[in-house]
């Protein structure tokens, strides 16, 4: 009777424990897209290397006006933050919405 | 005198009640410690590089970043074990300590605070988070308390 009991108790330890595994990979699919925009610095308008943009915190847009240039990016760098003026981490996807103009930012 | 003695009586909870209450509560810090330990190992690199920023213990990065879920893992399986439920409430409610004494300093003297608590707890409110692993440090506490005042022992 005791045997049958302690196999109960931990037959339902190890069911919230199943549980747990899968609250959390739920709640891990819901952040795996961090879509941030990066500005360039070289100013190519073809430009898509994530090593060619940084990211400038509280900068909203600061671009002027220049068809001739690309002045920002976004970039989806997944479960990462965003680290001022460092360029996206590894693994990061160019996501396009390219806004043209100088920036400070370029070099 | 001999009534509110019975009507202080009848507020004595019963060993089988009282077993309920501490494997409920056992079950609970299961159910947060696996939860939390699964997404911390699910995130070790960004888990990791979380606490490397954290002062005077960011050197340890690599020992607290598996160190800590396994240690959550760990709790939960002495929790699980009827024999051992006793002590995994304590390095349970020892740990929430830990993790509660380690908000209350971000809280009180960091400017720029760092959470890598795990899930959706992560994107709790200071104050939210504060109150919540206090619940569970008194929840902790009842159930030692409870355990050590029941013969009957889970």
């Amino acid at each position: 009777m005791a045997i049958k009991k302690t196999v109960s108790q931990i037959a339902l330890g190890l069911a919230v424990v199943g549980l747990g595994a899968t609250a959390s990979a739920f709640t891990n699919t819901e952040v795996q897209s961090n879509i941030v925009r990066y500005y360039s610095t070289t100013g190519n308008l073809t430009d898509t290397d994530p090593a060619n943009f940084i990211y400038v915190d509280g900068t909203s847009d600061d671009c002027t006006p220049d068809m001739s240039k690309q002045c920002s990016a976004l970039f989806d760098i997944g479960e990462n933050s965003p680290e001022p003026n460092e360029a996206p981490p590894a693994g990061s996807s160019y996501q396009g919405s390219a806004l043209t103009g100088d920036s400070p930012h370029q070099q | 005198m001999e009534k509110q003695l019975q009507q202080g009586k009848s507020f004595k909870l019963s060993v089988n009640t009282k077993a309920y209450i501490i494997f409920i509560i056992s079950l609970l810090f299961v159910f947060i410690f696996s939860y939390t330990a699964i997404d911390k190992l699910h995130h070790l690199e960004k888990f990791s590089r979380g606490i490397s920023k954290i002062p005077y213990v960011g050197g340890m990065h690599v020992w607290i970043g598996w160190g800590v879920p396994l240690a959550e893992l760990l709790i939960s399986a002495l929790l699980i074990i009827p024999r051992c439920n006793r002590l995994g409430l304590q390095l349970a409610t020892g740990l929430m300590g830990i993790f509660t004494l380690y908000l209350g300093l971000m809280l009180a003297f960091a400017e720029k605070r760092l959470c890598h608590c795990g899930g959706v707890i992560e994107s709790m409110q200071w104050e939210e988070h504060l109150l919540f692993n206090l619940i569970f440090i008194l929840l902790g506490g009842w159930a030692l308390y409870l355990n050590k005042n029941t013969k009957h022992k889970i």
